[in-house]
């Protein structure tokens, strides 16, 4: 059992919360007992669940928490520029990110980076997946690799020669052979990429164009 | 065990009624008792089920139907207004419906949902609130998403942290993104993103969703 600690800016947070959850009960009912204990979540933002209740408790923020250097942080932010300061935060603390990868998703065994969130429906892919990387019930055969703190999100299609560093591919969004996604490129939600997205650009639309 | 009655016998009451039986399946697999049984389908046409291949039997029609004992209903239409006529019809004499959760649903603690649905969600993550008579299926609801009474969704559908009226009707492919409030009858056409609130009554289509 690994005692975890959520990292989370906004309500995507309780999404990788519920992944522990599920992670857990997958385990349980597979008589694997369970994987996960977890201790709260910290968060700079004062209500990042709204007006929901809190399922976990709160341990401060990022910055004056309280460090368990025995417990794992485990990252639960979709913002790929957000996702890299709080890992700094973090890291020169002393802490330590958790790579969770989901005990179901299909792929080969395969290592991931550290702090990466997976929750694939399917992995392939032929390079590396960085530290940091979130992805969430999409599909990946990427030639190539995808880069540190980059973001899939739900019912993603990525099929591309590679996703660069801090890129973020919305849901629903379609990434197909032979195109590649640069660094700090956002692909928005539902976007059909045909050509490359050129470093720091943001695309949308199908065919995807341009946006800034 | 509960006797069931599913409400009109087109391509959803089938539906509904293979989640029923996939349901009563897995009981059989782990020994249990059976939940369910379903005693037939209520369709305004009598040769409604012939060639489907489905052996249950069609009781009436739900024109005059009158409640037989202690029988619940299965509202197998997947349109917001026959829903809300046919929901209507049949409450006033007095029938009492019931909510189907497919079997292989992943739904996460503190959800609500209410009478009538028929669910058969890609994943309902926690703090998702469902009125009645809603149907969900092969789609992603995450954290904080809420339907009004009567919606509709689709296959690979994602909402998200947003709002839906009542009697909504989303496509497939489709995203309604964080904060999204969408008004009563709106429709949201298939592979819509919508990224800004839709107006009652609205029919919205395209990347970002564009009145038509």
């Amino acid at each position: 059992m690994t005692d975890v600690i959520l990292v989370c800016e906004d309500v995507f947070g309780l999404e990788i919360l519920d992944l522990l959850r599920r992670i857990n009960a997958y385990l349980a009912r597979n008589d694997a007992g369970s994987r996960y204990r977890i201790l709260g979540y910290v968060s700079d933002a004062p209500a990042p669940f709204g007006g929901m209740p809190a399922p976990a408790e709160r341990l401060g923020d990022l910055a004056s928490h309280p460090m368990r250097r025995d417990a794992r942080y485990v990252l639960g932010i979709k913002d790929p520029a957000s996702k890299r300061a709080a890992v700094a935060m973090i890291l020169s603390r002393g802490g330590r990110f958790e790579t969770v990868c989901s005990p179901w998703m299909i792929c080969r065994p395969m290592t991931f980076g550290e702090g990466a969130v997976m929750d694939a429906y399917s992995v392939t892919i032929s390079v590396s997946v960085g530290d940091y990387v979130t992805v969430c019930d999409s599909m990946l055969a990427v030639e190539g690799s995808i880069g540190a703190y980059s973001t899939v999100m739900r019912f993603a299609n990525v099929i591309c020669d590679g996703v660069g560093e801090e890129a973020f591919i919305g849901s629903c969004a379609f990434v197909p052979h032979g195109v590649t996604v640069g660094d700090r490129a956002r692909v928005l939600d539902g976007s059909i990429v045909v050509k490359n997205v050129k470093p720091g650009t943001t695309v949308s639309g199908n065919p995807a164009r341009k946006i800034s | 065990m509960q006797d069931l009655i599913i409400v009109c016998a087109g391509g959803f009451g089938l539906e509904a009624a293979a989640f029923i039986e996939k349901s009563l399946f897995y009981a059989a697999q782990k020994g249990e008792e059976a939940p369910f049984r379903i005693l037939g389908f209520l369709d305004d046409n009598p040769d409604a089920l012939e060639g489907t291949g489905v052996d249950y039997p069609v009781l009436g029609s739900i024109s005059d139907w009158q409640p037989i004992g202690n029988e619940r209903y299965v509202l197998g239409a997947a349109s917001p207004s026959t829903k809300e006529k046919l929901s209507a019809m049949l409450k006033a004499r007095g029938c009492r419906f019931e909510t189907i959760i497919a079997p292989w649903c992943i739904i996460l603690p503190e959800t609500s949902f209410g009478e009538g649905c028929i669910i058969s969600a890609y994943r309902i993550c926690s703090g998702v609130k469902l009125g009645d008579f809603v149907n969900v299926a092969g789609s992603m609801l995450c954290p904080g998403a809420e339907i009004g009474d009567f919606s509709t969704t689709t296959g690979f559908t994602v909402v998200e942290n947003a709002r839906i009226g009542k009697r909504v009707f989303i496509g497939s492919h489709a995203v309604v993104t964080d904060g999204v409030v969408v008004g009563d009858d709106a429709q949201i056409s298939a592979g819509t993103i919508v990224r800004e609130d839709v107006r009652s009554g609205a029919t919205v289509f395209g990347c970002p969703a564009r009145e038509i």
